[in-house]
């Protein structure tokens, strides 16, 4: 009786030790991390050029980060890095969302400011790419 | 130089929020300076390329939403990798109580 209640206990051990509170690490979800933060970078060197000139890229980079998050959104227990992504994609922000709406809203923006908020959309990014690599089952822990 | 153009800076939204919420003053301030101390550097950084011309007074304003927007990135980071720890420790708490207890049902 008791050898069987240590064996329900082990279960229950192992269902709980077994069920992590957050996502492990999705390769798909680094890669397109990845890819979009040296793709954001590339677009915010142009944002000294008139907006109508890079519109097609722009749409498209939004689109993609748009994906990013939708699919972030979709993992289960992975509210941190879905918020991560709202955070980066608001177009009401002040992140990579919020920088090519200014520069759509403005037609062109200054070298000084895209150089500084370059600094701080890559960082963003970094943070993204920080959380996911550090999840269980990544070879960059 | 940084850490007192961060005081100053403190020291003026410390005026503004004591005479427009004085109830809830004493409640953020601490925080506040806290962030401000923290990006100090960065601030001094902005408000002298602001003097120069280099930024506007419209872009100061975005650098500083998005470092907040910053911080609140790399707090979700934080968060998330503590989450991971936990469950890496829960893990191997678990496994310890299951040899334990394998043991004890095999003896």
């Amino acid at each position: 009786m008791v050898g069987m209640g240590l064996a329900a206990l082990t279960l229950w051990l192992v269902a709980l030790g077994c069920t992590p509170s957050i996502a492990p690490f999705s390769a798909r979800a680094y890669e397109q991390a990845v890819d979009i933060k040296v793709d954001m970078m590339r677009t915010i060197e142009r944002a000294e050029e008139p907006f109508g000139n890079h519109r097609t890229r722009v749409e498209a980079l939004k689109l993609r980060m748009q994906k990013a998050s939708e699919f972030a959104k979709g993992r289960p227990r992975n509210e941190i890095s879905a918020r991560q992504w709202e955070i980066m994609v608001d177009p009401e922000g002040f992140m990579a969302g919020g920088f090519l709406a200014r520069w759509e809203l403005e037609d062109s923006l200054s070298w000084g400011f895209i150089r500084e908020a370059s600094i701080q959309i890559e960082a963003g990014f970094d943070a993204i790419i920080g959380l996911e690599s550090g999840k269980v089952g990544s070879d960059r822990r | 130089m940084a850490e007192s153009f961060a005081i100053s800076l403190f020291l003026e939204i410390r005026h503004q929020l004591e005479s427009t919420l004085p109830e809830l003053s004493e409640r953020l301030l601490p925080a506040g300076k806290a962030l401000l101390l923290d990006h100090a550097e960065q601030l001094e950084n902005w408000a002298s390329q602001a003097a120069s011309g280099q930024l506007s007074e419209k872009d100061v304003e975005w650098l500083v939403r998005s470092q907040i927007d910053l911080s609140r990135l790399n707090a979700l980071k934080a968060a998330g990798l503590a989450q991971v720890e936990i469950d890496l420790f829960r893990q191997a708490l678990t496994r310890t109580i299951i040899g334990m207890l394998a043991g004890r049902i095999a003896s």
